[in-house]
């Protein structure tokens, strides 16, 4: 048990004002009372139906409503939105009339559940349990209290990693998982770390956060029953009869009467993320900014995740096209934001454009931990390695314009090397004299007088160094290799086919 | 402008006095080739111009042994557009460790030239050989640069007609092969006077060099 009950610094609790001293929880008090096993920290984005739109800075008073029901009503609401009266709930009808030229989107369930997997697969950082709710995350960090020195110090690392991301984010620790994302989605830094006053705490507030249908909601309106404590106090078997039996096991679990197995959301392996380019773009630059976005939510999973990746694949979306595929791959496993974006800003330049492009998907498949490196503490930050120079010359230039040199143990001299993947040379075989420049293909030499030529006419000499190989496959070779200079003293490396007497120039040295 | 101020720039000096101001330098490894550059070598963080007749000729013999120097400094060399295959065995038989030679094969000559400034400017090459088609005196002006930058050792094999263009290469010489190795003219050279005629002798594994007084230091 920790020395003391922490208290969320700031506490915004609206107009719920018993919640706001439940916080207040003085420590003598709490020595006798039981501290929970478990603590489940919510973690609630109000504004995420409007942040999955990546808008940028909002001038227009916009909002995002719901299509599953008929009265379209409205699920989340930007500043400008909110002074001109327009509410959360309120029928998007009913906005219109109010505003005049109100942006309205549909509400994109799927973008926010993607979101939401990306920030728990960061939020595994903070605990092993963390469950991907639909209207948030779960987080269970009661094992974690120790590991990061105790509530404070925990939350506020959370907070600070949370608000690196989103402005507007509502936390709510309860001893429940449902009353935490209860607490959250009512209000902002709710505290309850006692199972006792768990059913105090949130018998304030209204029952329609609960997640009930339609019929129940009707009900419970028509019987006068508006907040969760009054539903509480009603007789169980009467509450079974009218609702259904599944309410009472819904408010058994959200009291903690009853346990609630939540399924621990697990990592996918690959990250993908897409974005929605609004309106569609038509040049290359003006992508850059959707790709930072992405680029830096790869970086920031990689680093919660200590991963790191060898290939990223941009996919750039057309309408009635097939998406343009660009792929990036990397030497350097320690890449950093801003080399990646100048990477994919060299890779985006080489692509022509024939369509606007309406959506950008980045996928990677992370691999195994980062082995433990020591950076060089004096050298300048911006140093530019190996690996990233070669990353940008492949990405300009090519994969097949990079290349590698290596030798083979074979005499025929055209087979005795081949082009590599540059820095894959296995050292190495010993051989005879050979000139610097090999051609890639002989050229055959004019014969003058039975002497051959080659820009002028050649002084041979006289030893010979005959090569007979390759009988066995298809390209043999029966040779006789000898120096030769001609008269502006190039040294040549000529050969004499032995099967047909022509002269080839073969090398220079 | 005054005289004094105009000599503070890097790329003007006085030819008469021999200045031994100049940045690192690797041996060339031929003794009066040494002896005459200013530091005693091949100029590092500049760029080097090595005219010829024929590009496709251009001697690799006369850079093998500066480029050997520099690659035990554990660093990488780039090779961006050379006219025939670098043969692998051979460079290996001279010691050039074939895992830090990079061959880079642009298929337009506007990617070459970027890619050597690059090179060039990443302080992560030792030295980059340079075949350019074409060269234009602005490009002379990047690499150079580039190769301020990076500390890098330019190499740029040009034909003997662009003798008569401008560059900025702290170093250009003409090189004539002979009977015993080559004769360099030396067309500009910085930090030094100009004007200057080496005879520099091969060795050589050919049949023909029966002279046994190599010049090597190597």
């Amino acid at each position: 048990m920790p020395p003391s009950i922490p208290t969320i610094p700031t506490i915004n609790c609206g107009a719920n004002q018993s919640l706001s001293c439940v916080p207040k929880l003085s420590t003598r008090n709490s020595a006798q009372e039981h501290h929970s096993d478990t603590l489940w920290l919510a973690i609630h984005l109000p504004l995420l139906p409007l942040e999955v739109f990546a808008l940028g800075p909002i001038t227009t008073p916009t909002v995002v409503y719901d299509t599953s029901q008929r009265s379209h009503s409205i699920v989340a609401v930007d500043d400008h939105a909110q002074r001109h009266g327009i509410i959360t709930g309120m029928p998007l009808s009913v906005a219109h009339a109010q505003v005049t030229g109100l942006r309205a989107f549909i509400q994109n369930c799927q973008a926010e559940q993607q979101t939401l997997v990306q920030l728990a697969t960061q939020a595994t950082h903070w605990s092993p349990n963390v469950v991907v709710h639909s209207s948030g995350l779960l987080l269970e960090i009661a094992g974690s209290l120790r590991l990061y020195g105790g509530l404070n110090s925990l939350l506020a690392a959370i907070k600070s990693w949370i608000n690196r991301q989103y402005s507007c984010v509502h936390l709510a620790i309860t001893p429940t998982p449902s009353s935490a994302m209860l607490c959250a989605r009512h209000s902002n830094s709710v505290l309850i770390v006692n199972q006792t006053r768990l059913v105090a705490s949130i018998s304030q507030i209204p029952v329609n956060l609960l997640e009930l249908n339609q019929h129940q909601q009707t009900l419970l309106q028509q019987i006068g029953i508006q907040q969760i404590g009054a539903l509480l106090r009603l007789p169980r078997s009467g509450l079974a009869r009218r609702l259904g039996p599944a309410i009472l096991n819904m408010l058994d679990r959200l009291t903690g009467v009853e346990p609630e197995p939540q399924i621990t959301f697990i990592p996918p392996r690959r990250f993908e993320k897409t974005l929605e380019c609004l309106p569609a773009r038509t040049q290359v630059e003006q992508l850059m900014p959707w790709a930072k976005i992405l680029v830096q939510t790869l970086v920031s999973q990689l680093l919660h995740t200590c991963k790191h990746v060898n290939q990223i694949d941009w996919s750039l979306h057309h309408a009635d096209q097939p998406s343009t595929p660009i792929t990036l791959r990397l030497t350097d496993e320690r890449y950093e934001e801003q080399s990646l974006l100048g990477l994919t800003r060299l890779a985006f330049d080489t692509i022509n454009l024939t369509a606007a492009v309406e959506k950008i998907t980045l996928s990677a498949m992370p691999l195994r931990h980062i082995g433990e490196q020591n950076a060089c503490l004096f050298s300048a930050t911006n140093m530019d390695t190996w690996p990233m120079l070669l990353d940008r010359l492949r990405h300009r230039l090519g994969d097949q314009q990079v290349l590698g040199l290596r030798t083979h143990a074979e005499y025929r001299p055209e087979h005795a090397w081949s082009f590599c993947e540059p820095g894959k040379t296995d050292q190495n075989n010993q051989c005879a004299p050979r000139p610097l420049w090999l051609f890639l293909k002989p050229r055959i030499l004019d014969v003058i007088d039975g002497n051959p030529y080659f820009h002028g006419p050649l002084e041979v000499a006289t030893e010979y160094e005959r090569i007979v190989s390759g009988w066995w496959d298809t390209s043999p070779v029966r040779r006789d290799y000898y120096h030769a200079r001609n008269n502006h003293h190039i040294d040549l490396w000529i050969f004499r086919e032995l099967n047909t007497g022509h002269w080839f120039a073969h090398g220079i040295f | 402008m005054s005289l004094a101020s105009c000599l503070q720039r890097r790329d003007i000096w006085r030819g008469s006095q021999n200045n031994s101001s100049t940045g690192q330098v690797v041996s060339s490894g031929f003794r009066p080739l040494d002896a005459y550059l200013p530091g005693g070598g091949w100029p590092l963080g500049a760029l080097t111009e090595i005219l010829i007749d024929d590009i496709a000729h251009s001697p690799l013999w006369l850079v093998l042994p500066g480029l050997l120097r520099l690659t035990t400094l554990k660093h990488h060399q780039i090779w961006v557009h050379p006219p025939h295959i670098p043969y692998p065995p051979a460079l290996t038989r001279r010691g050039i460790n074939l895992n830090k030679t990079v061959i880079l094969k642009p298929r337009q000559e506007t990617d070459a030239l970027w890619a050597a400034e690059q090179a060039l400017r990443s302080d992560a090459c030792s030295a980059v050989l340079y075949w350019p088609r074409k060269l234009s005196f602005t490009a002379t002006r990047r690499l150079q640069l580039a190769s301020e930058v990076g500390g890098t050792w330019g190499l740029c094999f040009r034909p003997s007609h662009a003798a008569t263009m401008p560059t900025t290469a702290a170093l250009r010489l003409l090189f004539k092969p002979t009977e015993t190795g080559a004769m360099l003219t030396i067309l500009k050279c910085r930090g030094s006077k100009t004007e200057g005629k080496l005879a520099i002798y091969r060795d050589t594994m050919s049949a023909f060099s029966n002279t046994n007084t190599f010049d090597l230091i190597v």
